[in-house]
């Protein structure tokens, strides 16, 4: 049983009873699951039936913090955030910094679990112990910020961390995020889900700090932890100026920073222009998350008309890419508005992104015409089209309502084969990698347990080129499975769970990840783990949450990747030539599902899932 | 002979002279020897990188040794192989040959041929 790190305490909120209690969180669940993504895992697994309408008040969203949030361990203070997706139908997990999560933990609870659904729009303030219920009537269509700031006058208290929607989330868009102040839980439309149940925002105010079960240990693998940040070549020298805004000009240099909705990939040279080293004349200052050393979140300032005066946290990498890369806009004013412009508005700028490339290629291409996009010039590159109908999209207004479910839902009304230039893998827009020039992260999209989501199992032996634990030949596709695997369950167990930042351990853990989360857990909780049993925690969950997405019907059919990926080289570059064909993508599923040690179908067996500590899950699958 | 392009992101572009330079290499010349020229020529991390590279390989070698291997046989990297003594996680500088890693200790057994393309720049992360 732990003695540390966790409060030890769930808060259990419904909605529909305007009720609230305590519960004590379970020792085993601590123990197998550690925090963050594999807590909330194991209580959707637990909680959400599969088959329910994510929509509906059945789904819940859970909130859980990590058992070094609050403490003084560097670049943990996050959490996970967790429902049925309604972009997918899948685990919708998805992790945010901040502020939130630290004073979540102050508040006392290691979890948050809301229930059912509100008569009307109401938002939550958590505070000694105690849950109200305050109607939401005079924020119910506000911004983020603004949203945020009301709820701090009206409280009386501008030190309360508040985690809310926008109006995407109020409109239920399924790209809809929710914000912490200005991070974000961007993606999987878990703000439409919060919208769902009437649920604007929470509000939390806490003073309590975690105890630590063993001073001594905990010192000296914090002591650890931290002379690994201060040797990494990348962390401080590079990563703290330019945060992860850097990433293009090297994805672009190796050829797979996407473009043009993924057709242009090596023709659309931009990172002299939008990329972190081009753009240092923007900047207006960093920030961090609570407790983090690294500050790695660049405030940059729009400068010229008509984007003056725009401010955001950001553009990170992934928002280059999608406001930059696949529409082509190299204006970086533009993308510093649209990225601000998300935020307020509560909606992920990935799947906005990727939405809005694809319907220029359907404008460009004729199946969108000048009458349905009501006089938007939806060109490849034209940056106040794209700012327009991010806006449109927010609101659902007019053109926006039709694309504001993201590109599956929006080619299934479109049609006219619209479907092939729709690039998403289980309804989720792809992420900016071009896959095609680094195999095993392309298996991880097509496997995730979210869909197309880059932070599941970040293969950064490719992007990188950090050879944990081997080097390996991006281009190839012989051992990918068993690498792909290998990440998705380090990056569970090391990052997501105990809410550890990932950037830590690209690039200053990687050699000695197991052991310092080990050390780490010792010290802060007093619950032991080999190396090898902490990456086991992320084998553990990733195949919980696999049985959780075939009892919710997903099948090997659905760990695919968009026909573009398959059938389309890349077209120029360092990466030009490179596909990964059906035969490659069946090739590296056999392997995967090998070394996962699942039938060829994709389903755990039930010695692996007995293995594991979850011989009950074998039970419901019927094995 | 043989001519290569040597590019560079970021601001190692002011140490290298620009994006990118072309050089003729003579016939079996390594990225080893590339990168103790550019050492030479250009300086500033090259050069504390090739200072590095060899240090490197002079540990890999007295590694090797004490582990019993063949003297000079770095730590393999070939894909699959877990990394070993002398592998480092972190290199102060990526080189990549043709959109491929070429890792520290290959560095010095990999041939440069004609039309090569050498990607060489301070490590970058996130994302």
């Amino acid at each position: 049983m732990y003695s540390g790190g966790y409060t030890g305490k769930i808060l259990r909120v419904d909605l529909t009873s305007r009720t609230f209690r305590e519960e004590e969180l379970p020792g085993d669940w601590a123990q197998d699951f550690l925090g963050g993504s594999g807590l909330t895992v194991k209580a959707l697994y637990e909680e959400v039936p599969p088959d329910c309408d994510p929509l509906g008040p059945e789904n819940k969203l859970i909130y859980a913090v990590g058992p070094f949030t609050g403490t003084t361990i560097p670049c943990a203070s996050r959490m996970a955030v967790n429902a049925k997706s309604p972009a997918t139908g899948a685990v919708g997990v998805a992790v945010s910094g901040g502020h939130f999560p630290v004073e979540l933990k102050r508040a006392g609870y290691d979890m948050l679990i809301i229930e059912g659904r509100a008569s009307e729009p109401i938002y939550l303030y958590v505070k000694d112990g105690q849950v109200k219920f305050r109607p939401a009537d005079k924020i119910w269509g506000l911004c983020a910020t603004d949203t945020q700031q009301v709820i701090k006058d009206e409280l009386n208290d501008q030190n309360v961390r508040v985690s809310c929607i926008g109006p995407a989330g109020e409109k239920l868009s399924l790209m809809a995020s929710i914000v912490n102040e200005r991070r974000v839980a961007g993606r999987k439309g878990l703000g439409a889900v919060m919208g769902s149940k009437n649920l604007k925002a929470i509000a939390v105010r806490g003073d309590t700090s975690p105890r630590i079960a063993n001073k001594e240990k905990y010192d000296a693998a914090r002591k650890r932890m931290r002379e690994g940040m201060q040797k990494s070549p990348v962390l401080y020298p590079q990563f703290s100026h330019y945060g992860t805004s850097s990433v293009v000009h090297l994805t672009e240099a190796m050829g797979i920073f996407p473009a043009k909705n993924w057709a242009g990939t090596g023709l659309f040279q931009a990172a002299d222009k939008i990329g972190g080293f081009a753009i240092e004349h923007l900047s207006a200052g960093r920030t961090s998350c609570a407790i983090c050393p690294v500050g790695c979140s660049q405030m940059r300032l729009a400068k010229e008309l008509p984007y003056a005066g725009w401010l955001t946290e950001g553009p990170e990498y992934e928002t280059l890419y999608s406001y930059g890369g696949v529409t082509c806009v190299d204006n970086p004013d533009a993308i510093i508005a649209a990225d601000r412009l998300s935020d307020e508005l509560g909606i992920d700028t990935i799947s906005a992104g990727v939405t809005i490339a694809f319907a220029m290629e359907l404008f460009e291409r004729g199946i969108l015409t000048a009458s349905e996009t009501e006089g938007l010039d939806l060109r490849f590159g034209n940056d106040q089209a794209m700012v327009k109908l991010l806006h449109l999209m927010g609101e659902r207004k007019g053109l926006g309502d039709l694309l504001a479910d993201g590109v599956k839902a929006a080619a299934q009304r479109i049609g006219r084969g619209s479907e092939r230039y729709a690039m998403h893998i289980k309804g989720l827009e792809l992420p900016g990698y071009d896959v095609r020039g680094a195999k095993a992260h392309g298996l991880s999209f097509a496997t995730a347990f979210t869909g197309a989501d880059h932070n599941k199992g970040y293969a950064f032996q490719e992007i990188f080129g950090i050879p944990v634990p081997y080097a390996v030949d991006r281009f190839a596709i012989e051992g990918k499975g068993k690498l792909c695997k290998w990440n998705q369950d380090a990056r569970t167990a090391v990052a997501d769970s105990p809410t550890m930042c990932v950037f830590l351990m690209d690039m200053a853990v990687a050699d000695f990840m197991f052991e310092n989360t080990a050390a780490l857990m010792e010290g802060t909780t007093g619950l032991s783990y080999t190396p090898e049993e902490v990456h086991q925690v992320g084998e553990r969950v990733n195949n919980l949450a696999r049985v959780y997405n075939i009892l919710a019907g997903f099948t090997r059919a659905d760990d695919d990747l968009p026909e573009r990926l398959k059938t389309e080289p890349i077209p120029e570059g360092a990466s030009k030539g490179q596909l990964i064909s059906q035969a490659d993508l069946d090739f590296m599923l056999d392997e995967y599902y090998d070394a996962r040690g699942w039938t060829r179908e994709g389903v755990p067996t039930r010695e692996k899932l007995e293995e594991l500590r979850l011989g009950y899950a074998a039970d419901r699958l019927g094995l | 002979m043989a001519k290569v392009t040597v590019r560079t992101i970021g601001p190692l572009r002011q140490v290298l002279g620009g994006p990118q330079v072309e050089m003729t290499v003579a016939d079996g010349d390594t990225v080893h020897a590339l990168l103790r020229r550019l050492g030479e020529e250009k300086g500033g991390e090259f050069a504390r990188f090739v200072s590095w590279l060899e240090g490197l390989g002079r540990a890999g070698a007295a590694t090797s040794a004490e582990a019993g291997a063949p003297a000079g046989a770095a730590a393999p990297a070939e894909a699959g192989t877990p990394a070993g003594p002398g592998v480092p996680a972190y290199s102060p500088l990526r080189v990549l040959l043709n959109g491929r890693d070429v890792f520290p200790e290959k560095c010095a057994e990999v041939v440069l041929t004609e039309g090569d393309e050498l990607l060489v720049f301070s490590p970058v992360a996130g994302g």
